[in-house]
Formats: C-alpha cells, structure tokens, sequence
C-alpha cells in the first residue's frame, strides 16, 4: 500500500523562517493535482507568502494540525485543525504563522480547466538544500518530470555556476534569458550565485 | 468573494452509500480536483467501497481520529496524519477505528482538467429531496447544469433526482437532454439504475431506451 504519515515524510526547510516542506505529491508520484504537506513550529512560517502569479493555480489548505493563523491579503483568520482556506483567485498574497508545535497544514492545488503539470519549483526548492554538484546532478536527472520552464534553467544555472561549471552555467542562463528575459534580469539581479559569472561577456543581458 | 474559510465541522454532512458525507468541493466551489471527507464514529464507513476509473488518482488524508484502510488485499492502521495514495482501477474502502474520525479525499484525472463534481452535487441535492427540501435541491441541480450546460452527467443526474422526486415529466426532459449530450456515456446508466425504477414501465422511457 502507498501509505505514510505526514510527519515520516522528508522535511526540507524553505526560506529562513521556520517552514519545513514535506513533499506529498513526489513522494507517490501524483500526476492529477498538486498537493504537499507542511510543518512548523510557534511562531515560525507554514505556508511561505506568495501569490499563484506565476503558476494560476487554485488552492485550498486543510489545517491537519495544531492552529494556523492566515494572512489573505492583509487580512488575518484563526485557522484551528479542520479549517479550510480556499483561494480561487490566484492574484491573493497569502501567508500562515504556526500558533502551535507541530503544526500541518495540507495544501491542493492545480489550475482550474487545465490537465494538471507538477511545479518546477518542487525542483528548485529540493535541490537549493544540496552541496552544488548534487544539485546539479539532481536537476539534470529529474528536470524532464516537470514542464520545460525559465525557472528551472535558471536553478540550473546557480546549481552549475556554484559547483564551478562556468560554460554549462552560461550555456542554462542564456536559455533561461531567452525563455524569459523579463524575469531573468529581475531574479539575476541581486542573486549572489552568479557572481563568479556575471562579469563574462557572456552572462546574458550584460 | 477572493477567498473561502470553512472548518470541516460546519459543513453539512450528507448520507451517501452508506457513508457519511462531508461535500468539500461543493460547500466552496472549489475547481482543480474532486475533494470531499467522510465521516465516521467507531466501526463505521468511511468510503465507500469502490474502485476508481483508468486514469483517476486518489489520494486519502486521515484529519481526525483513526482508520483501517483497505486497498486491494492490503490492510492498514492510518491514525490521523496519514496518507493513503490509490492508484487507479484498485479496490479501496476505510472504516473509522474512534468516533468522530474524518478522512479527506482529493481525486483527479491524469492529463486531464477536473471534470467531475456531479455525484457529489448529486448527493447534497438528494439528501435535501430527502430531508423534504426539495425545491432547495432542485435549485442545487439547476445551478450545477447552469453551470456546466454541456455536463451529460449533470442532465442525467437531474434526470434521477426528478425520477426519485415522483415527477417523471421533468424527469425524462433531463435524460432525453443527456442522452443527446452523449448517448455512449449514457446508455449503460439508463439501462441499470435503479434510480430510474419508477419511470421503467413509462412508455416514453422504454422509447429512451430505444
């Protein structure tokens, strides 16, 4: 039987507030909809502030447990174990806070009227927490599981300019530029990845 | 609306195949999978015991209390925490090991958008023909094919609805609609359900039938 317990999945920690992600989805190899699980403790975060901007999908969270407290857009809701947020719209800047130990919270998702496609950041999000050359490794094998995005050429690229891959680095940043240069710029801007690479004539948009 | 809140207990729970109910998916109108819960006290049915389609995954999550999965000829201790993932075409039911137990299910189709929501909408609004609401329900029904005008499913399931309801004009209106919208699909319901019972010796179904 396919069968596990939230809290015997890994546990990657995302950003530098406390979020451990428990990857659901990759874990059965769901292909019908998005869904993972996350963890944190008090006061640290459960579900990272973003909007779906990038990928339109409609969520829904399910407090598993302990208590979460929500923030829609500025606006803050109590969520005990068994509380339902649902977002249809993807533009809501949403976040959640742990008020509890050990808090769950169980995200779905997938963009209405469309056959689902995993999220690329899954990729990313798993590989940043690698030495650079696994991650390299890790992104070159698994890459093809999910939709051909700027995004993961960008990772890519990081993964290959930290483990001192100058050209293969360049070869994934100019790809990632040319798929989308308008966000490329803004991410390369400031990302300190780059730096051994970024003065070569041949880092894209210099 | 930007954004639905609801905890699972305010939910109203509706009897289904034995089962107890919790419509997720309807109660928030959510689009991207079929999510509903089931609810049960000690011994009793979770889900009800079924199969899924080739290409429909299912994934199960224990929110409350405990449960023993079955899942082909595998059984399982899932205390509340636990995910059970079911791929398609595999026998799987659950029964609740403490009162009060929950089970979310969230399902869809590999490759394909969310299409489904029928036989739950079909479930809040019988359970409100039941209750004696019936004209709440038929609104429930009218709403869903409103919605979803081209849903052969939705036309057929108003088609039972109005039959179990005793009004068999309406009735064979909502599958004469569903067998136009896809006759293929429609025909092995029309020919076993017995929610059709009443309308079996009516001349006009025996035409529908063909």
């Amino acid at each position: 039987m396919n069968i596990v317990h939230i809290d015997e999945l890994e546990s990657i920690p995302v950003g530098d507030r406390g979020l451990m992600w428990r990857p659901l989805r990759s874990r059965f190899g769901i292909r019908a909809f998005g869904t993972n699980a996350y963890t944190a403790d008090v006061g640290d975060e459960i579900v990272e502030e973003h909007t779906e901007g990038t990928y339109k999908h409609e969520e829904m969270y399910v407090v598993v447990r302990g208590r979460a407290t929500f923030t829609l857009d500025g606006k803050q809701i109590d969520a005990p174990a068994g509380t339902i947020v649902h977002l249809p719209d993807p533009s809501v800047r949403r976040t959640a806070v742990a008020e509890e130990q050990g808090t769950t919270v169980l995200a779905v998702g997938a963009k209405p009227g469309e056959a689902f496609e995993p999220s690329a950041w899954e990729l990313g999000f798993r590989a940043s927490k690698m030495e650079p050359a696994d991650a390299v490794a890790y992104v070159e094998e698994h890459m093809n599981e999910y939709p051909d995005m700027a995004a993961t050429h960008y990772n890519l690229a990081c993964f290959r300019a930290l483990a001192g891959d100058r050209d293969g680095a360049l070869e994934e940043a100019q790809r990632a530029y040319e798929m989308d240069s308008e966000s490329f710029v803004k991410w390369a801007e400031n990302d300190s990845d780059f730096d051994s690479i970024r003065e070569d004539a041949r880092f894209p948009g210099s | 609306m930007t954004y639905n809140v609801a905890h699972i207990d305010e939910i109203e729970r509706v009897s289904y195949l034995g089962s107890n109910l919790i419509p997720v998916r309807y109660t928030l109108g959510f689009r991207p999978a079929g999510t509903n819960a089931w609810e049960a006290d000690t011994g009793g049915q979770l889900i009800p015991p079924h199969t899924e389609d080739p290409g429909s995954e299912e994934m199960y999550v224990v929110l409350r209390g405990r449960a023993t999965f079955t899942v082909g000829e595998e059984t399982a201790d899932a205390p509340a925490g636990t995910v059970v993932f079911v791929p398609p075409e595999v026998f799987r039911t659950a029964t609740a090991e403490e009162d009060g137990t929950i089970v979310l299910a969230v399902g869809g189709r590999v490759g394909e958008p969310f299409d489904g929501g029928n036989w739950d909408t079909f479930a809040v609004a019988d359970e409100l023909r039941r209750g004696g609401r019936v004209e709440e329900g038929r609104q429930v029904l009218r709403k869903a094919r409103e919605e979803r005008p081209n849903s052969w499913a939705m036309a057929y399931n108003s088609g039972c609805w109005e039959a179990l309801a005793g009004n068999p004009d309406e009735a064979l209106e909502h599958l004469r609609r569903a067998r136009k919208l896809d006759a293929n699909a429609v025909a092995p319901y029309l020919a076993e359900d017995s929610d059709l019972d009443p309308l079996r010796d009516d001349p006009r179904f025996k035409e529908l039938l063909g």
